[in-house]
Formats: C-alpha cells, sequence, structure tokens
C-alpha cells in the first residue's frame, strides 16, 4: 500500500551503516515509526528533510499497521530550522516531542495532536514565548489523549478542594483521600489558570498575559502529573535541562 | 549440532549490513581462502578486542597509550579538530589536509535520548584546551541537529577560554546536482560562500 500525508519529524534513530528509523507525527495516521533507507550518505535524496521538526510532506510503502513501512518520498514544506540552530531553544522543544512520542499510541488517526504540534512550532518560530507555548501544549495534548485531570472540586463528594492527589491524578478533599499518597496543594489562581488554558483556541492564546509565578504553579502540577501517572520514567528531556542548568 | 559452516554463517550474520545471503557467500569464500589469509583475519579480530583502547588524550582508539597522532611530533597541536566517533578521524586523515590534533566525544548531545553533556569527552575538551598550546578548535561535528547542537553548546563553552572556535563548512556534496538540493542545505551553502 502506498500511503500519502503531511508530518512531523520527532525524532530519528540511526539503523545499521545508514539508514533511520524516523518518529513522525503524521496528519492521518497518528504517529507511526518509518524505515528510511540510507539518509545519512552524503548526498542522499532525503537530504536534511528527516530532521526533528521538519514538516514535510511523505510517502511510504507498506502495511500500515506492520512495524516499519518504508519512506520513499519526503519534501520539505517548512523544515523550522531556525527552531533547531539555538541548542537551549531546541532542547526546550524536544520535551514536546519526547512527550508526543511518548504519550500518544501508534497509528491512531487523529488530526489534533498534529495539528496542535504545528501550531506550537508555527508560534515559537514567529517569536512567541516559548515557556507559555509549551504549557498550553502540553495541557492540550494531556486533553486531547485523555489524561488531563479534572481540576474543578474533589472527584468523589464534589467539595471545594486544592489538594491535587498525584496517585489518583485528580482532585481529592482531605476526608475522601485515602492514607497519606503523595499530594500538592493547588492555588485557586492555578486551577482556574489550567481550566481556562484547556477551553481556549491556540490563537486565543497570544492574546493571554500570564504571570511567571502562574507558569511555574501550572509547570508543576503538569510535570508532576506526568510523571506520577502517565509515563514510566521521567522525561530524557527533563535530564538533559537540568544537566544544561547546572552548567 | 550445527555443522561448521552453518555456525560460522550465524556468527557473520552479527556484523551490521550483512544478510544471511552475504554471511553465506562470505563464508564460502572464507573457506576457498589461503588457510594463512583466513587466520590472519581472524588473528585481526582477536588483536584488537585484546588490545583496542581509548587513547588517553583524545579518545581515539588505539593499543597504546597515545593514539600514533597524539604520539606524532609532526603533528601540529595549536590545531584541534573536535569529532563524534574514533571512525570520523579516519574519514579526515584520508584527505591529508588536516594535520593537527584530535578529540572524539564519543557521541553527540541529544535531549530526546538523553545524552547530557557529562555523557560525552567534554570535560576533557575542556580540560585540554585550558592547559594551552591550543590556538584552534575546529568542530567537525555531523551536520545534523545533534551534531550542530553539540557545535554550539561547545563554542559557548569554550568562548571564555579565548580559544578560535571553527566550524567545518556546509554545502552541497561534490558531484551533486543543485536540482535535488533541498532548502537547508541549499541555504547553508549560500550562506557559507566564498569569493573567487
Amino acid at each position: 500500500m502506498n500511503k500519502r500525508t503531511e508530518a512531523i519529524v520527532l525524532s530519528n534513530t540511526p539503523l545499521n551503516e545508514a539508514d533511520l528509523i524516523v518518529t513522525y507525527l503524521t496528519k492521518d495516521s497518528g504517529l507511526i515509526d518509518v524505515f528510511a533507507k540510507s539518509p545519512r550518505k552524503v548526498g542522499s535524496r532525503f537530504g536534511s528533510s528527516l530532521e526533528p521538526l521538519t514538516y514535510s510532506r511523505i510517502a511510504y510503502i507498506g502495511r500500515e499497521q506492520s512495524n516499519l513501512p518504508r519512506l520513499i518520498q519526503s519534501d520539505i514544506i517548512r523544515p523550522f530550522h531556525s527552531l533547531r540552530e539555538s541548542y537551549r531553544l531546541f532542547s526546550v522543544l524536544s520535551e514536546a516531542l519526547e512527550l508526543t512520542k511518548r504519550i500518544l499510541p501508534k497509528h491512531l488517526p487523529q488530526r489534533g495532536p498534529f495539528q496542535l504540534l504545528l501550531s506550537l512550532l508555527l508560534s515559537i518560530e514567529s517569536g512567541k514565548d516559548e515557556r507559555k507555548q509549551l504549557i498550553y501544549y502540553k495541557l492540550k495534548l494531556l486533553k486531547l489523549s485523555g489524561f488531563a485531570p479534572g481540576l474543578q472540586h474533589c472527584v468523589r463528594c464534589g467539595k471545594e478542594t486544592s489538594r491535587f492527589q498525584l496517585n489518583e491524578g485528580a482532585l481529592l478533599c482531605g476526608d475522601c483521600s485515602e492514607g497519606d499518597g503523595d499530594y500538592i496543594e493547588i492555588e485557586q489562581r492555578i486551577k482556574g489558570l489550567y481550566n481556562y488554558l484547556l477551553k481556549i483556541r491556540p490563537a486565543v492564546l497570544d492574546r493571554v498575559k500570564i504571570e511567571d509565578s502562574s507558569l511555574t504553579g501550572l509547570e508543576r502540577v503538569i510535570n508532576s502529573h506526568i510523571n506520577y501517572n502517565i509515563i514510566e520514567r521521567k522525561l530524557n528531556t527533563h535530564e538533559f535541562l537540568s544537566s544544561l542548568k547546572r552548567g | 549440532m550445527k555443522g561448521i559452516i552453518e555456525n560460522l554463517i550465524e556468527e557473520l550474520t552479527r556484523l551490521p549490513g550483512i544478510g544471511r545471503k552475504t554471511a553465506q557467500r562470505l563464508a564460502y569464500f572464507i573457506v576457498s581462502m589461503p588457510y594463512e589469509e583466513a587466520i590472519s583475519i581472524a588473528d585481526a579480530i582477536r588483536d584488537v578486542k585484546e588490545k583496542a583502547r581509548f587513547c588517553r588524550q583524545c579518545f581515539n582508539i588505539t593499543d597504546s597509550e597515545l593514539c600514533h597522532i597524539c604520539a606524532s611530533p609532526e603533528r601540529d597541536s595549536s590545531k584541534l579538530c573536535v569529532v563524534e566517533e574514533p571512525s570520523n578521524i579516519q574519514v579526515i586523515e584520508r584527505t591529508g589536509i588536516f594535520k593537527g590534533l584530535y578529540h572524539v566525544l564519543l557521541g553527540a548531545l541529544s535531549p530526546i535520548d538523553g545524552v547530557t553533556p557529562e555523557r560525552l569527552k567534554i570535560k576533557e575538551l575542556l580540560d585540554r584546551v585550558k592547559k594551552g598550546g591550543i590556538e584552534e578548535v575546529i568542530i567537525a561535528t555531523n551536520p545534523n541537529t545533534k551534531g550542530e547542537m553539540t557545535a554550539q553548546y561547545l563554542k559557548d563553552i569554550l568562548a571564555p577560554t579565548g580559544v578560535k572556535v571553527t566550524r567545518i563548512a556546509y554545502g552541497l556534496p561534490m558531484g551533486g546536482d543543485i536540482e535535488f538540493a533541498d532548502e537547508v542545505t541549499m541555504s547553508k551553502a549560500l550562506e557559507g560562500r566564498r569569493q573567487l
């Protein structure tokens, strides 16, 4: 079967002497891995189109559900090269790429995550605040993949509470929580911000002004939830960013 | 029990790029080779596994404490070329143009794979430069995202030492055709143009 779609490169992994396995987030088939023959050779027809963040029109053959369809064409639509030129910016964006790769199931046709990632890259390329954009991306990705926690009231009794029970991935008041599981307190303004950001479209985000302290509070909740409930081991990118901070 | 030929075929398929058919062809070729030549291959493999280690200065692969490049008094020690893997050294050496010394990082930075600066021989590079005597560091990491990221990181951490940091040029491959160049390669080639 010959399939054509638009896709963004999330990562590439060397295989054998000069081959690559490329992980794409596609417009029509969700997350896929494809085999690319010899792109690492100088003069390869794939050129730089298999580098992370590249937005291309691709064609591949092989059954979609099979382990590795083969890439036969990749034409760049937008290279997003400027986002790879700064290692600090690329490191921050790598968090989005890694999270997408770890959170989404393979071969699930769903356009939302693709449009969301494309919108993130376009926004950051146009110079918008990457921290705010990244938090919004993570929140929306959690929502689209069904992992976003409800932050309105206690999920058991409906009482107002600020206690986010990590092992439950939800708000749980002191009366309803069983035992002494880990939890974090969430300020009302962070809850409000979280619920607001979940509702708005990317275009509206540009007009929203968010204080640094609120971004930090929201980041803490989202990252704790992701690390505790969604992924089995910490994101490699977090370790990398910590390493850069240590100098 | 497996026959000796079948055993050799299976062992050869462990090598990268060697499928069963190629392994079979190689195995029968080895059978037909003169005894001395076949044993010479076996000895070379044994030697490399028993004696190969990293050069204490540049992390190239060698069988002594210093590799032949680091130990040579004829090399220009004021120029240091930084590469990702020991195999990259051979490619640069084949050009015959570079007469300086090397430093092998043993990889490239990659946030998504968790390859942090601590996992590479970056601290050792910095120590070498701080010791003095090096006037130029040429960064010859791969022209891809990981290699470029590593080059930028090295530029930043080497800046306080005052050493001149250069990057190998990007552009179109010799024998290629402009018609088939992608946007990024072409823009890099234009940026790196020089006066004739």
